[in-house]
């Protein structure tokens, strides 16, 4: 177990005066594409067993096993396959995918071509978010030259079978594009609205074919697996969670920015060796893996940043995206939840009821709260709320609002003093309302509230 | 005989025998279990978004909609577990907090019992009987009132989208969507533009299908609750297509008009026939009218007829028109006092063209959504007979290639992946002269083009209008024996009254006796006779030159039988009680010919319908 070297930012020094896009010549100067040479005289399912191997999971925030997905992949082929290439990166806290595009574009081309020689894909989508201008301007050029550079074309990766064609598509600005099938949606044209599971991706994804959708990370670490293989792989991070890792660090840090570090580090070396320490204050709190997965409390800096340790001893939905905001104390944690919140309001796309009403009626309570209007109840009806939404109760289509929920389920829990500071007990009248033959005791102002 | 497969699950602790490929809200509908949901519609595909018919099922590890949920073989499910009601509760809770749903002042408001709003409905079965979460009273929620004949109250909208699904599944209209997104979600008509700028063709299906009162009929709102009034079906009589209706009537008077989900138009309606029949009419003529010193006077039915009878006597040769909206009842009866009591053969339809000459196999109205080739000869289907017109969009929708022949611009030229014109696909005969033509002037491409696309197809319907060539009609005689044929005729009974030899045509003699029913002129003008007789339900530029005018019944109160486009005989019943003074028209027939003293042979409508059928 032991991180030694860069991988993912092996061509992007720390340095930011260092940093250059690396071109075709640059990228195949320093090693590039070998890995896709190599995968061309592999099997399909030679290089999935490789990935499977690998223990890889998504790193787009479900943490997924990326061979098992690939694996789903219908072997029998009654039509075009397709790969849809997440770089929606919208998950406030996050932004490690556009420092990947933004530098080594034809790191994530070749992890995009080795991937469609194993689920025999014949389009490569990738799916960039809208505000991502220059990004998707690197990512055009340096498909231009993989074109020249025959990778993507009619003739098949270096002249192989597996013919690839490979576009960019611009999603429009919105947060749940992001989420896989209201990616696929976008991406035909539609209005961005998840869809109802099963059939899932695999099976019936973009335009009804099979689709492999993959986060851009994920896509990244595909070619060094293929060049050093899964046992290496293995040697960084945890049993469960192996590899590398980018960590975006943000908030009250002294360096904010993209760190790669290996799976499984604490809470506490992230902020002081990756970040340079805390900033303006002692830390507080730390919102993990982008906001949807919650908030890591002042006792919590032993917990490791890997994909179980966050959720079982931490109290978080996962790791997510590692898009860490830290805190120092003197945040106000009701304003950071507001905040939080009114994101998922704003972004909530308006499909299921739970969703749609939950997160706004979670806004207008935190507001009501921070205006100097809080009342008792407004916490239980906070938790009410919350853990009625989301697709853990099964009450949504997608975990968009899993995300709201555990977002404020932390929060309360974590900081409940200081919630519950602004929300005084109230003097309550009774009174009996003739409801029919029955007397119902009733406080006042409840159907108000 | 193969047992068609079963799959055996278990709701409610009922065990039920269902379909593979039913969802469990469909399975348990079949047993009689209604699971409650609001965005799921019997007649649209499931979207689960209202997470209303969430349910228990043994296995899940959470609730999963019932509506998109498929049976598997074993499945155990609980509709309403503790957990499942606690969800629907709030649910509904969070329905009614997001617009401000003023219950008792909606038209669908009522009591658990009576109440026609699927939302009321449900707040009253989960005793919801406070709001933990206000209703959203701040803000002004708009009201659409632009389009004709309904109007959209966004305060009372649940964001089910079951209007939206209508709109693009059953018209295949594509008006109707969302905007915003989150909370702020609303309906709107294309780009957000109000409904009556729209393309919105007001068929009325999203009014159709909305659970709540957010899509409010002008007319028949607050007119009655759907346990008060009386629902029969019945026929349209708007055009020729003959649209299975449930009619809706209260007091003898028609409030309402939906499509019936069971007929050939499956549930789809246009504007004509939901909307049009409740809209406001002429004066309605209650009695006989007679010229006296230039004026129409009314007097009583025997005064009327004899003064009529001897008029008609009088003549050397009387001339008859009808409506073609009458039926096959009143068009025979109508055809047998001319050639028998008034020994003429002067009668014809009031206007429209000769049908079309049948051909091949006749499609149905299904085989036309279900095409995956659709040939439009002549005619104009969306202007003429709408609801084909919306079939061949859904057909279209669902990757049909469409062919428009047609020398005139018409609505579907936009869906057609062909258009020719009708001298493209004249058929020529095989003499060497006729050959040697097509040699030279490349007439007759279009055929080729028209049979390949036919052959390619596996369920391809040729729709074909009036007016056409012989050699068009050749040229259709000769696709392949997989086409089906309909025939796009006008007027409403065109096709019965061809049967009974009835066709447009002008028509001689000096006096006049023109049979309209409930048909109203527009713009058209009667031939001038010495002397004429009009029969109508409503006062009009008609009846306003004729010199007896006698009452009629409107659709709606006729009995009999109409053959439309796919050659069908449709039984017309009567929805209302026509008023006492009025007489359907072979009664008025029979009296008349007893008065010019040859009487007609029947003595009930039975024995015309058994001659006529």
């Amino acid at each position: 177990m032991a991180f030694t070297e860069p991988v993912l930012l092996k061509r992007i020094p720390q340095d930011p005066s260092k940093r250059k896009v690396f071109w075709y010549d640059d990228y195949v100067a320093t090693g590039g594409y070998s890995a896709l040479k190599k995968a061309t005289t592999m099997t399909g399912d030679d290089i999935t067993k490789v990935v499977t191997d690998s223990g890889l999971r998504g790193r787009g925030g479900a943490g997924f096993s990326t061979g098992q997905k690939w694996a789903f992949i219908p072997k029998e082929r009654k039509g075009p396959h397709y790969l849809a290439v997440n770089a929606d990166e919208s998950e406030p806290g996050t932004f490690k995918d556009r420092y990947l595009i933004d530098y080594d574009p034809h790191q994530l081309l070749e992890g995009i071509a080795i991937t469609a020689i194993a689920t025999q894909c014949d389009i490569a989508y990738i799916y960039i978010r809208g505000e991502y201008h220059r990004q998707a301007k690197v990512l055009e050029r340096a498909i231009a030259e993989a074109y020249a550079h025959e990778i993507f074309g009619r003739q098949g990766i270096f002249g192989s079978n597996t013919k690839l064609e490979c576009y960019v598509h611009r999603g429009a600005g919105a947060y749940i594009c992001g989420e896989e099938t209201g990616l696929l949606e976008s991406l035909e044209g539609k209005r961005g609205w998840p869809r109802n599971k099963p059939p899932f991706p695999a099976i019936a994804g973009a335009f009804g074919r099979p689709t492999v959708i993959n986060n851009v990370e994920t896509l990244c670490c595909v070619p060094h697996l293929i060049e050093r293989g899964p046992a290496w792989f293995k040697t960084m991070g945890t049993p469960k969670s192996a590899g590398p890792k980018l960590y975006g660090m943000s908030g009250h840090v002294n360096r904010p920015g993209v760190y790669e570090d290996e799976l499984g580090i604490t809470l506490q070396y992230s902020i002081e060796n990756l970040a340079g320490g805390m900033k303006g204050g002692k830390y507080k709190a730390a919102i993990c893996g982008g906001i949807s997965m919650g908030v890591l409390g002042p006792n919590e800096l032993e917990v490791k940043l890997d994909f179980d340790d966050v959720r079982f001893r931490g109290g978080c939905l996962g790791l997510g995206t590692a898009g860490m905001i830290v805190l120092n104390e003197h945040t106000n944690m009701v304003a950071a939840l507001r905040n939080c919140v009114r994101f998922y309001a704003h972004e909530s796309c308006g499909q299921c009821t739970h969703c749609r009403e939950g997160s706004a009626w979670m806004h207008k309570i935190l507001s009501r709260i921070l205006d100097g209007g809080g009342r008792a109840s407004d916490l239980d009806m906070l938790l009410e709320l919350e853990k009625t939404q989301g697709i853990m109760p099964g009450t949504t289509i997608c975990g968009f609002a899993d995300g709201t929920a555990w977002a404020t389920r932390t929060f309360i829990n974590k900081f409940y003093e200081e919630f519950a500071a602004l929300c005084p007990e109230e003097p309550r009248v009774q009174l009996t309302i003739r409801r029919g033959t029955q007397n119902v005791a009733v406080p006042m102002g409840s159907n108000t509230r | 005989m193969v047992a068609a497969p079963v799959v055996n699950i278990t709701v409610n602790g009922k065990a039920i025998s269902a379909r593979p490929g039913q969802t469990v809200l469909q399975a348990a509908a079949d047993a009689g279990i209604e699971i409650p949901a609001l965005c799921n519609h019997p007649h649209l595909r499931p979207e689960g978004s209202c997470r209303v018919c969430l349910v228990e099922i043994e296995k899940q590890r959470t609730l999963q909609p019932a509506c998109t949920f498929p049976v598997a073989d074993g499945m155990v499910v609980q509709t309403e577990s503790a957990k499942a009601v606690e969800s629907r509760k709030m649910v509904l809770q969070m329905i009614f907090s997001e617009r401000s749903h003023y219950c008792m002042y909606c038209q669908m408001s009522g009591t658990a019992q009576s109440t026609d709003c699927e939302l009321q409905k449900l707040g009253y079965r989960y005793g919801l009987n406070h709001w933990s979460y206000g209703p959203n009273y701040a803000k002004n929620w708009p009201i659409d009132a632009t389009r004709t004949h309904f109007v959209m109250d966004h305060a009372r909208c649940i964001l089910c989208r079951r209007c939206v699904r209508a709109c693009q599944q059953i018209a295949a209209n594509h008006t109707l969507g969302v905007q915003q997104r989150g909370f702020k979600t609303m309906i709107c008509a294309d780009d957000n533009v109000q409904f009556g700028e729209s393309s919105c063709v007001s068929c009325g299906t999203c009014l159709q299908v909305c659970p709540t009162g957010a899509l409010a009929d002008r007319r028949s709102a607050y007119r009655g609750h759907e346990s008060e009034v009386t629902r029969t079906k019945a026929v349209c009589l708007g055009c020729s297509v003959g649209c299975g209706i449930e009619a809706i009537t209260r007091d003898n008077q028609l409030l309402r008009v939906e499509g019936d989900w069971k007929a050939g138009n499956e549930g789809m309606l246009c504007s004509v026939g939901r909307f049009d029949v409740v809209e406001p009419k002429p004066v309605r003529i209650m009695w006989p009218m007679v010229r006296t010193d230039g004026r129409l006077v009314e007097t009583s039915w025997d005064k009327a007829l004899t003064f009529a009878a001897g008029k008609f006597r009088q003549a050397h040769r009387v001339a008859g028109l009808a409506s073609p909206r009458l039926p096959n009842e009143a068009l025979a009866a109508f055809a047998c006092f001319f050639h028998e009591v008034l020994m003429s053969n002067e009668v014809g339809l009031l206007y429209g063209e000769d049908p079309p000459l049948e051909l091949g196999q006749p499609a149905v109205l299904h085989d036309v959504a279900a095409s995956d080739c659709i040939v439009i000869i002549a005619g104009n289907p969306m202007k003429q007979q709408k609801v084909v017109g919306h079939l061949i969009k859904r057909a279209y929708d669902n990757d049909a290639r469409i062919i428009v022949v047609n020398d005139r611009p018409t609505e579907l030229d936009s869906y057609a992946h062909l258009r020719l014109q009708l001298q493209d696909v004249s058929y020529h005969g095989e003499s060497p002269f006729e050959q040697l033509k097509n040699t030279y002037h490349l007439r007759g491409t279009g055929v080729s083009q028209l049979k390949a696309a036919v052959e390619a197809a596996q369920r391809p319907v040729v729709l074909y209008g009036g007016g056409l060539t012989t050699t068009v009609y050749a040229a259709l005689r000769a696709l392949p024996a997989k086409v089906h044929f309909l025939p796009l005729i006008n007027g409403t009974n065109a096709a019965g009254a061809a049967r009974l030899g009835l066709r447009p045509r002008p028509v001689h003699g000096e006096a006049l006796y023109v049979m309209v029913g409930d048909d109203l002129p527009d713009g058209m003008v009667l031939p001038h006779r010495q002397f004429t007789l009009v029969q109508s339900a409503y006062r009009s530029a008609w009846t306003e030159s004729a010199d007896v005018v006698l009452p009629a019944m409107i659709w709606a109160e006729m009995k009999g039988h109409m053959i439309n486009i796919e050659g069908r005989s449709l039984p017309v019943a009567p929805l209302l009680v026509a008023p006492k003074s009025v007489h359907a028209c072979w009664e008025t027939l029979l009296q008349l010919s007893m008065r010019i003293g040859y009487s007609l042979s029947f003595d009930e409508i039975s024995d015309i319908s058994k001659a006529v059928v």
